[in-house]
């Protein structure tokens, strides 16, 4: 279970806030989608969850422990990341990139190998064909398969999604969208996804924040954003999908 | 061609072989002192200023200066704990000067480098719970290899070149052979270093221009990795096949029939040259010095007396030899010729101002070597500037009249070479021309024999003072006579018809070559003449 309380980030000692009084629960197992326009706040709240970002006030709780409790080192790599930017290290082939997690924490070289062959068979990307690769072979859709992979290598029971199919064409973001809905159902993960996509929100969140300038507009399944929207802003956001589902 | 190559050829591996090894060392160095710099300015913005500041003032530091103040700082330094004391000449100096001037393309390059390091890797980094140390070992230093390698290269492609002046200080390489060559006006001596130096510039270009290519992935790397090792390829097959000609050619045997003495000598660069120098010296006594090196004649003593070197060659007139301890060695079989100093002036000159040789020659017969000697003294070690010494020397003969004034026309150049007896002599030439009205003007310190009687023969100076045994032997390329009478005789018989000059009366000092050791240790050892040396043990 992850846990924000109060959760505020200012650059400019309080004079303004890019995240302010963010408090919500995601439960073991569920997916949460924070949902908003570029500014609104959302990658800020997520990197304050594995302290990319150190808070201005309000505080974290992961399985019902203060992450500030937490050794930062141990913290981090106990909670898989996925960045928009995919971050693959360009001197690493595939296999190594995805190792990186496992190597961290010492594991022999055999069986991080093994590992990353496991998990690229799990994000459909067959290790014979790609393992050895290095990222500047790849795709965009097939980079960001193999950053999900490197993420879920140390079997992290939390997964933080940071726009993760953002810079994807239409076409590889269903695909990708499709791939992680099957790896949640084999892996019951707990996650937290970034997006700016109401559509994506809507198809994978069992339940959607809504960020507006740095504050929770709303928190509720897709069905309740819909049929009863909190403030103008949300009701004008979801206006399309109601409209579509009306139709 | 050959032959002058095969001449050189043991000494030519020797030098190679020291070159390679101060710039090997050097860069080897900045590159340990380099990289973690590079890293904490990487780190710590407030001291990237700081480190890269000074990084670049030194690398400003002209070469030579460097040198010479390391010589000093070293020289003034105490002994140190492990290390003991440091030598000011030698090779110290130049690893320390060489390794200063790796240190700026080094830790330029590695704080580009870690600098152009993806954000997103770095983002990457620590989102997977990378430690610091982890961060920089696993990506930051990886990424940042391909620039720091091209550092590093530079670095060394600049140590090949500042090697060749770290012979100035004795540390050898292939400077010894530019040095010279300089000295002796010797074009294909100056070949003989300058072009196995760039040869050597360009093999480590592209020798680590191919590391670089190999450290970056992807598909254009391979190609760049081709295209590098075929230059690397290229570039080594001429250097290689002449390396390959000399090694194989057969021994001069010359070498090989003299015993070889096992002590450390330094000669100055003329010396080793010269035909009444080092290979003459040999080949009388039957004897040769395989660990011989070339020197600066302003550094010999001081090498001498701390114990870096254990023979020199010196001249017998020079002022330093009783202040620094050192005992000449007599000359057994009577090789070194006599060189008796004399004013050799232009046939044209002379014409212009008749009464220029009576002026000169009122010093004919007044110098001895003792008073030479400690003319020099007073240059040297005193530090008195020569043309007051030359002045109150002269007006305690009594030669300096009332300063006649000066009579208009075309003033006599009178010139030195660039040494504190020919300076001195230059001096009191030109004190005694002014004292009689005639105008002078004045060339000093012009370098070395060949360049000053090049410059006579050209009418660009008119007077100078020259040894008869150094025009016998050096400028007009005949034997060598140990007859003082007869070496005088024969120069100034072939000058007027080869130099439309004239040789006036000999000031009356022999100033020959003579090999100098430590006082103290020929004592111990009983040397007293040239000859002993070819029983000494190291």
């Amino acid at each position: 279970m992850i846990e924000l309380r109060g959760l505020s980030k200012s650059y400019d000692d309080g004079a303004s806030f890019a995240v302010k009084d963010v408090s919500l629960t995601v439960k073991d197992g569920k997916t949460l989608v924070l949902l908003g326009s570029s500014g609104s706040g959302k990658t800020t709240v997520l990197k304050m969850i594995n302290r990319l970002i150190e808070p201005t006030s309000g505080s974290v709780f992961v399985d019902g422990r203060d992450v500030q409790s937490h050794e930062l080192v141990a913290l981090r790599r106990s909670i898989g990341y996925v960045f928009q930017r995919v971050g693959l290290f360009p001197h690493m082939t595939v296999e190594e990139n995805v190792a990186v997690g496992p190597r961290l924490l010492g594991r022999p070289e055999g069986e991080r190998l093994r590992r990353a062959r496991e998990l690229l068979e799990l994000v459909e990307l067959p290790p014979d064909l790609y393992a050895r690769r290095y990222p500047a072979e790849l795709s965009g859709g097939q980079a960001q398969r193999v950053g999900v992979a490197r993420a879920l290598a140390t079997d992290p029971q939390y997964l933080l999604m940071d726009e993760p199919f953002g810079a994807l064409d239409e076409v590889t973001r269903a695909a990708l969208r499709a791939a992680l809905k099957s790896l949640r159902a084999r892996l019951g993960k707990t996650i937290i996804f970034v997006t700016h996509d109401i559509f994506e929100a809507l198809d994978l969140g069992d339940e959607i924040g809504v960020m507006h300038q740095g504050a929770l507009a709303q928190l509720g399944s897709g069905a309740e954003l819909i049929r009863s929207p909190a403030t103008p802003f949300v009701e004008q956001l979801f206006r399309k999908p109601a409209e579509l589902l009306r139709a | 061609m050959m032959a002058f190559l095969l001449q050189h050829r043991a000494e030519l591996w020797l030098r190679l072989g020291e070159h390679v090894g101060l710039t090997a060392l050097s860069v080897g160095l900045g590159t340990l002192l380099g990289v973690p710099l590079g890293v904490l300015a990487r780190r710590r913005p407030r001291l990237e200023g700081l480190v890269l500041g000074t990084a670049g003032v030194l690398q400003t530091v002209p070469s030579l200066a460097m040198l010479a103040f390391l010589m000093v700082l070293l020289a003034a330094l105490p002994a140190l704990p492990l290390v003991g004391r440091v030598r000011s000449i030698g090779v110290p100096p130049a690893l320390i000067a060489l390794t200063l001037y790796a240190l700026l393309p080094i830790i330029r390059n590695v704080v580009a480098g870690l600098r152009g390091v993806p954000e997103a890797s770095l983002e990457a980094a620590d989102g997977l719970g990378m430690t610091a140390r982890q961060r920089l070992w696993l990506v930051e230093l990886p990424l940042a290899l391909p620039v720091i390698v091209a550092g590093v290269r530079t670095a060394a492609v600049i140590g090949v070149g500042v090697a060749t002046l770290s012979a100035f200080i004795g540390a050898g390489g292939l400077g010894e052979f530019i040095n010279r060559g300089l000295y002796l006006s010797q074009n294909r001596l100056i070949l003989l270093g300058a072009v196995p130096a760039a040869w050597l510039a360009l093999l480590l270009d592209q020798a680590l221009a191919w590391c670089e290519a190999s450290l970056e992935a992807g598909p254009e790397a391979a190609a760049a990795r081709r295209r590098t090792g075929r230059a690397f390829l290229l570039a080594l097959l001429p250097a290689a096949a002449m390396g390959a000609l000399l090694a194989l050619a057969p021994a001069a045997d010359a070498d090989a029939r003299l015993t070889p003495v096992p002590l450390r000598a330094a000669f100055t660069g003329e010396f080793i040259e010269r035909p009444d120098g080092l290979a003459g010296l040999q080949a009388a006594y039957g004897m040769r010095f395989p660990d011989a090196r070339g020197m600066e004649e302003s550094l010999m003593f001081r090498a001498l007396s701390q114990n870096a070197v254990d023979v020199i060659s010196v001249y017998s007139t020079d002022g330093r030899l009783d202040a620094f301890g050192v005992r000449l060695l007599a000359d057994d079989k009577g090789y070194f010729p006599p060189y008796e100093a004399a004013a050799v002036i232009r046939e044209d000159a002379l014409r212009r101002w008749p009464g220029a040789a009576a002026a000169l020659e009122r010093l004919s017969g007044r110098i001895d070597d003792a008073t030479m000697r400690r003319l020099n003294f007073e240059v040297d070690q005193k530090k008195r500037p020569p043309e007051r010494v030359a002045r109150e020397f002269l007006e305690s003969l009594g030669l300096l009249g009332r300063a006649a004034r000066a009579q208009g026309g075309r003033p006599i150049v009178v010139a030195t070479k660039a040494f504190t007896e020919g300076v001195l002599l230059g001096h009191m030439m030109a004190l005694l021309l002014e004292s009689d009205g005639i105008p002078v003007k004045r060339r000093f310190n012009l370098g070395g024999t060949m360049i000053v009687s090049n410059a006579l023969k050209a009418g660009d100076i008119d007077a100078y003072a020259e040894y008869t045994g150094t025009a016998l032997t050096a400028i007009l390329g005949l034997p060598a006579t140990s007859d003082r009478a007869r070496a005088y005789q024969t120069v100034a018989e072939a000058y007027p018809e080869k130099f439309s000059a004239r040789w006036l009366k000999p000031f009356g000092f022999n100033n020959t070559y003579a090999l100098g050791v430590r006082e103290a240790e020929a004592r111990r050892r009983g040397w007293r003449a040239i000859g002993d040396l070819k029983a000494a043990r190291p």
